[in-house]
């Protein structure tokens, strides 16, 4: 199986497409992390962003495809949370260099000391949980949780 | 309510009229699933040959005019779109948010497979569509009823009077209208606060319904995270194991509420871990059942080093191994 496609047990499988959009978003991670920084070291202003989208060669401004300091922000969050709240610490540092930087997992096994079944399935739940926290799962009970 | 009983009310043909299928909204309180598979098949066909033999139970939706909610059909009106048919035969009641649901729940209860969530799910919005309408106490009922729905909330809105309060409490009353007792009412209520991966994890593993409420107290996060610890870390859990995350989720809310901070008594995952791999069974039960799996043996988990993860165990026992046949006694020779 491709490291990239989803692991259909366990619960948290995505719609295809929600899975797609959530992995490029996760991908993209340091693209938004440094239009972030780049625009907090200016104040937040429009030209740090610039100087960003110039290092990467992103569209022109006023290019409708180009991200704003709040979406970079919103995706940056969701990634940071999604790590933290659903992937145990010892897991965080090969789960994020596999989905941010698309090293593999023979690669990560022998470095984390985890096999890459643990670590498949700390992925899976991880894009789960950055989907989640961008609003892309839509379940029937929204009010989940404590309740009284 | 008595008047609508599913028998009286379809037994009054004189009730029943043809409505258009695009005019049939569903219920978002409808939480019945829905028929599948080769049923689902046997079903659509039917319709195809005979047409939608009892009729659909609407409502006017509010807001919206000539639109009504689906009450009970919500199947009968897949079907009959499925097999192409323009309108189908309908009752429409004046029923508020609390009969509504009450109708949505009672004409499932000959079903033959109702889980207990969605029997959960049908006792919740009863429930919260009487504690809202609690709420709103004295607010008239718009529009004339075709078919009467007595409560003795309506009848003190009909009669202008204060409304009829019997010292009985909503869980009661929903229990009453359900013919269940309160605790069955309660308990299978506490399951709609699962989230569907813990729920499903539950039904799979047959746990105890003791269990899967003490869970239903967890904040949802910390119930993906006990979700993920029984799925990945294979930790089968224990009613000790739930009293311990329930209770440690109580003290971060009440430490996060004394810090002033807006948490939800959210545990993290590694604190989750934690609790599950010291106080869950980590897979002995399910290899137990199995005629096949092979013996197990009990290491002390002081014998391991604290970093060692445990998928790296065997690998750790084989070096420690491999170690001593080395440098037995004799073993140069």
């Amino acid at each position: 199986m491709k490291s990239y496609y989803q692991q259909k047990k366990g619960g948290w499988t995505l719609e295809p497409v929600i899975y797609a959009k959530t992995v490029k978003q996760i991908r993209c991670y340091r693209f938004f992390r440094r239009i972030l920084d780049e625009g907090g070291e200016t104040g937040g202003t429009e030209a740090g962003l610039e100087v960003a989208r110039k290092a990467d060669g992103a569209p022109a401004q006023g290019s409708s495809s180009q991200p704003d300091l709040a979406t970079a922000r919103r995706y940056v969050e969701a990634v940071d949370l999604g790590l933290k709240r659903y992937v145990p610490e010892v897991y965080r540092k090969a789960v994020f260099a596999h989905m941010v930087d698309g090293v593999e997992y023979t690669d990560l096994e022998e470095t984390s000391f985890a096999s890459a079944s643990t670590l498949k399935r700390y992925a899976q739940v991880f894009v789960w949980g950055v989907a989640e926290e961008l609003g892309e799962i839509f379940p029937k009970n929204t009010d989940i949780g404590t309740g009284s | 309510m008595s008047d609508v009983r599913k028998g009286s009310l379809y037994q009054n043909q004189s009730l029943v009229r043809e409505y258009a299928i695009d005019t049939l909204e569903e219920s978002r309180d409808n939480h019945f699933r829905r028929i599948e598979g080769e049923h689902w098949t046997a079903f659509v066909g039917s319709i195809k040959e005979y047409g939608v033999v009892s009729p659909l139970i609407i409502r006017k939706k509010e807001g919206a005019s000539g639109q009504y909610e689906i009450l009970a059909g919500h199947n009968r009106r897949d079907g009959a779109v499925e097999a192409g048919l323009k309108t189908v035969p309908c009752i429409e009641v004046a029923a508020d948010d609390v009969d509504a649901s009450i109708l949505i729940g009672i004409t499932n209860r000959q079903r033959e497979e109702v889980s207990d969530l969605e029997w959960g799910w049908a006792y919740r919005t009863a429930l919260e569509a009487l504690k809202r309408s609690a709420a709103e106490d004295g607010d008239a009922k718009a529009g004339q009823p075709i078919v009467r729905i007595e409560s003795a909330r309506a009848e003190s809105a009909r009669t202008d009077k204060a409304p009829v309060r019997t010292g009985e409490r909503s869980i009661d009353i929903v229990a009453r209208k359900f013919g269940v007792s309160r605790r069955t009412a309660q308990r299978k209520i506490r399951l709609t606060y699962l989230v569907p991966q813990l729920y499903e994890l539950g039904e799979k593993l047959k746990l105890p319904q003791k269990m899967m409420i003490e869970f239903s107290y967890l904040p949802a996060v910390t119930q993906i995270n006990l979700a993920q610890a029984i799925v990945i870390e294979r930790i089968t859990p224990t009613q000790e194991m739930a009293a311990q995350l329930r209770s440690a989720a109580e003290r971060e809310l009440r430490s996060a509420t004394a810090r002033e901070e807006p948490a939800a008594g959210e545990l993290s995952i590694d604190e989750v871990l934690r609790i599950c791999m010291r106080y869950g069974e980590a897979g002995a039960e399910a290899d137990k059942s199995r005629p096949d799996a092979a013996a197990r043996y009990e290491i002390p988990e002081d014998l391991f080093p604290e970093e060692l993860p445990k998928d790296k165990r065997q690998g750790y026992i084989i070096m420690a191994l491999n170690y001593m046949r080395e440098h037995r006694p004799g073993a140069g020779k």
